[in-house]
């Protein structure tokens, strides 16, 4: 199957008749650093939406930000499809009672490394423990949770799965940062298109922070041409994802700087820690311009030098490559058009 | 291990780089940990590398896959090690430029700047050591590597497999490998073993063939081939299957 090149949204259209976001999946992962355990954590990939449906919980260890060498993770994985009758009463063909398996695939991108655990689906519960080696992995892991036929039909039907190890089910998968990611569109903040007021109506974006927990960037929907190319996740490399590429590179600068200010300025209420979203944004603005956090937060004081906060912009402008995205852009045109003269 | 890393690889290939048949390494590399233990077999195996440069260039292609054994047998590197672009940008511009230009250099274009600042499935020797990487059999002793000669004769193989990600399922390829290169018997032209890779990676979107045993994902890959119905492979039983007819077994569809 082949998608436009300037496609906007990315769906799977599956075959068969399959169950997709069925999967509940618990993980508990623990990180260890040879001698010592180093974290813990433990997320489910789901949450309770308002339909008694099941919302995408985007689970996510950011284990990048916990800045601790270690040479493993151990994960137990525990599987839960709350109504296995009616599952396999829609995806197996009728009247064939096949056995299925849980199964979790692990994949890297950027190693490639990839592989499969599983366990029998039983009365739709069941767990798998496996661990993940550093020396393996790069960048993002994806645990993508599934119920897979544990063998082949005795008769194939159209419509139903037909092979062994034929995907029915599907959950929402659950990622383990273990390198920071590359700064991508819009990618680790919620954005929203949003009519804007008149006063503002020639503005482009706004940021809000919510509640000291997350942050939302609202863009500009009173500029229709804006949306198809500020939306879009294509990987292909053209006109517009250049230009989206770098429209968001600019917009990642100022949103940077907003957020160190916030966060250098949120005073937390005696005994109190700094809430983790600023903690986070501090840690990774450190991380990214090698610069202690606690410069960062002078530069934002009451006593701070603007001509230092224009510096501190300046070096975001490099660390997210602005000139290069722009210059993309520039190339990408045809030349008889941006040769000017 | 720490490995080197080259920081400012964009500022140093330019057009002028790009333009060199000769290039020099360049005086202005900023290096991370460059006194890393491996620099020092970096280098040697940099000497084998430049050899190259002093031969014939009809037939650059077809050095690829003995340097690709070369360079990993040398290049004790982890995974998480061989996925840092920098490290390859290291040695693609800092160590042996001249290699990458005589590899890539066209008469007519300049040497493609992925080839020394991309990402590891384009840089002149990332693709070579992942190559590698992920057609060895470590348990064939000595034929180790045989896969990796074999198929790394077709530039166009080497690319639809380590641009991919079904790379990874290290059985997957190994069949795909034999079913495309067999040790004996009929090679598989581009566009046949190009239809192949293309059903594998269907069949991965509504298949977990990582939960399969190698064997079984041979009998999978095993039938693919059957099903295209390639002179001199053993016939289908029904009717060549093209992509249509492909598609519709795989829903279950007469």
């Amino acid at each position: 199957m082949n998608w436009k090149r300037d496609s906007s949204e990315l769906r799977a259209i599956w075959p068969y008749s399959i169950k997709e976001n069925a999967v509940k999946l618990d993980v508990e992962a623990r990180l260890d650093g040879g001698t010592a355990s180093l974290e813990d954590f433990h997320r489910m990939n789901w949450s309770p939406g308002t339909d008694a449906g099941l919302v995408d919980a985007k689970a996510v260890w950011d284990i990048y930000l916990l800045d601790v060498s270690w040479t493993e993770v151990i994960v137990r994985c525990s599987f839960v499809v709350d109504d296995p009758a009616g599952l396999k009463n829609d995806v197996l063909p009728h009247g064939q009672d096949i056995p299925l398996l849980f199964s979790l695939l692990l994949r890297c991108d950027s190693t490639r490394w990839r592989r499969a655990v599983t366990c029998p689906f039983g009365s739709g519960s069941g767990s798998v423990d496996f661990s993940l080696s550093r020396a393996d992995i790069a960048g993002d892991v994806e645990l993508q949770p599934l119920v897979v036929l544990a063998a082949s039909p005795t008769t194939a039907i159209a419509g139903q799965a037909s092979r062994k190890v034929a995907k029915v089910a599907t959950g929402f998968p659950v990622y383990l940062h273990v390198d920071e990611p590359p700064e991508g569109p819009g990618r680790g903040i919620e954005v929203k298109w949003q009519r804007f007021e008149d006063n503002i109506a020639n503005a482009l974006y706004s940021l809000e922070i919510i509640d000291e927990q997350k942050v939302r960037l609202l863009l500009n929907n009173r500029h229709p041409a804006l949306q198809p190319v500020m939306d879009s996740r294509s990987k292909v490399r053209n006109e517009k994802t250049l230009l989206r590429d770098s429209l968001f590179s600019f917009i990642a600068g100022d949103v940077w700087l907003h957020l160190a200010d916030a966060a250098a300025n949120s005073v937390p209420e005696e005994g109190e820690e700094l809430p983790d979203l600023y903690d986070k944004i501090l840690r990774a603005l450190s991380r990214r311009l090698e610069m202690d956090r606690e410069d960062i937060k002078l530069l934002f004081g009451s006593d701070s030098d603007t001509l230092e906060r224009a510096k501190l912009h300046t070096q975001l402008q490099n660390y997210l490559s602005v000139a290069e995205k722009t210059e993309d852009v520039v190339l990408a045109i045809p030349a008889k058009v941006a040769g000017g003269d | 291990m720490d490995i080197p890393l080259l920081e400012n690889g964009l500022s140093i290939v330019d057009a002028a780089f790009l333009s060199s048949q000769n290039p020099s390494p360049p005086s202005n590399a900023e290096v991370a940990n460059e006194d890393a233990e491996i620099v020092g077999v970096i280098d040697g195996i940099v000497g084998e590398f430049i050899k190259l440069t002093g031969k014939k260039t009809e037939n650059r292609p077809a050095t690829d896959a003995g340097m690709a054994e070369f360079l990993h047998r040398e290049l004790k590197l982890t995974l998480y090690q061989a996925a840092q672009r920098k490290f390859w940008h290291y040695i693609a511009i800092v160590k042996c430029p001249q290699y990458v230009a005589w590899r890539w250099f066209k008469a007519d274009k300049n040497v493609p700047k992925t080839r020394y600042i991309g990402p590891w499935y384009l840089n002149a020797f990332g693709r070579l050591w992942w190559w590698a990487e992920y057609t060895r059999d470590p348990e064939a002793g000595k034929d180790q590597y045989a896969r990796t000669i074999r198929a790394g004769q077709s530039q166009e193989f080497m690319k639809n497999t380590i641009e991919n990600s079904l790379c990874g399922n290290r059985a997957l390829v190994r069949s795909l490998c034999d079913a495309a290169f067999p040790a004996s018997g009929i090679q598989m032209k581009d566009e046949q073993h190009r239809e192949l890779v293309k059903r594998v990676n269907a069949m991965l979107v509504t298949t977990a063939l990582d939960a399969l045993q190698p064997v079984e994902i041979d009998e999978v890959v095993k039938s693919l081939v059957k099903e295209m119905n390639i002179p001199g492979e053993p016939e289908a039983t029904q009717k060549t299957l093209g992509r249509k007819g492909f598609l519709n077994r795989l829903v279950g569809r007469k």
